[in-house]
């Protein structure tokens, strides 16, 4: 009687395959009909953080929507005070007039002349 | 869902969870996914025999399609968008004393055939676990029967190296 040379090869698979089958799930006829199953959870995990972003969102509307929340310009706060008078009318008459070297460049217009 | 395939279904269950386990690398979490799936898309009619080839090459077909697409799925979740989404929706984990029964599953014979490239452990694990000929082998995993023999002959002469004692362990 000749060895089948693959027998060996054969016998790790057939024990393999009773192990498999030792732990295989019943069947089930309603395995035809049951429903795709999901990772377990997974929906309910979205739960807290969807709450969460709902709520900054919320937030967010009510602070930049609040009635009344954009102050009138009437209520800001002066920013300087400025007295009447003649403009540089507390500049010091003696005070020398500066002359770049280069204000010959310049237009006319655009020379500043001081009192 | 007619009758008779019903039956041939439950005749085959067992092998065609064995064939959903290796498709998955062992795993039995996906394996038992992939196998529900495969059975949902027989109800819902998406794949349907068509008397082609053997109802049960034609089965395994589908659970092979199956476990591909949950395989992509699977490589989206490893992804950095899916890492990114993992953060806020962590999936759980199998609990301790089912991750022990995993690992005692992960048997010798399975470890080299993980060793070795897809076509050649798949085709050895229709031949030799599922008693499929080359030829029926060839049709489940839509290639050729000449590939089918050339990926069944260096897989089995590289299986034989890997299952020498001393030359498996990882």
């Amino acid at each position: 009687m000749i060895d089948d040379p693959e027998d060996d090869l054969r016998d790790r698979f057939a024990r393999q395959r009773r192990c498999d089958q030792e732990n295989a799930p019943a069947w089930r006829a309603e395995l035809l009909h049951a429903p795709v199953r999901r990772p377990r959870g997974a929906s309910w995990r979205w739960v807290p953080l969807s709450l969460a972003t709902a709520c900054v969102a919320l937030a967010a509307l009510l602070i930049s929507h609040r009635p009344g929340a954009e102050p009138s310009l009437s209520n800001l706060p002066p920013l300087f005070d400025s007295r009447d008078g003649e403009l540089f009318a507390g500049l010091d008459p003696a005070f020398p007039a500066f002359e770049a070297p280069s204000d010959f460049l310049l237009p006319t217009h655009l020379n500043l002349h001081l009192p | 869902m007619e009758r008779d395939i019903a039956d041939q279904l439950e005749t085959l269950h067992p092998d065609a969870f064995g064939w959903a386990l290796h498709c998955c690398g062992g795993d039995q979490a996906r394996g038992e996914d992939v196998l529900q799936n495969a059975y949902l898309k027989l109800a819902q009619e998406k794949a349907r025999h068509d008397g082609g080839s053997s109802f049960k090459t034609w089965w395994f077909g589908v659970i092979r399609l199956t476990a591909m697409e949950e395989h992509r799925r699977q490589r989206y979740r490893e992804s950095l968008v899916g890492k990114l989404l993992a953060f806020f929706i962590e999936e759980p984990h199998p609990a301790p004393s089912r991750a022990v029964e995993v690992k005692e599953r992960h048997e010798e014979l399975r470890r080299c055939l993980g060793q070795l490239p897809a076509r050649q452990a798949e085709v050895l694990h229709l031949v030799f676990y599922q008693d499929l000929t080359i030829n029926e082998a060839a049709q489940v995993m839509k290639i050729g029967v000449g590939s089918a023999r050339q990926h069944y002959e260096r897989g089995k002469a590289r299986l034989r190296t890997l299952l020498q004692p001393g030359l498996s362990h990882d």
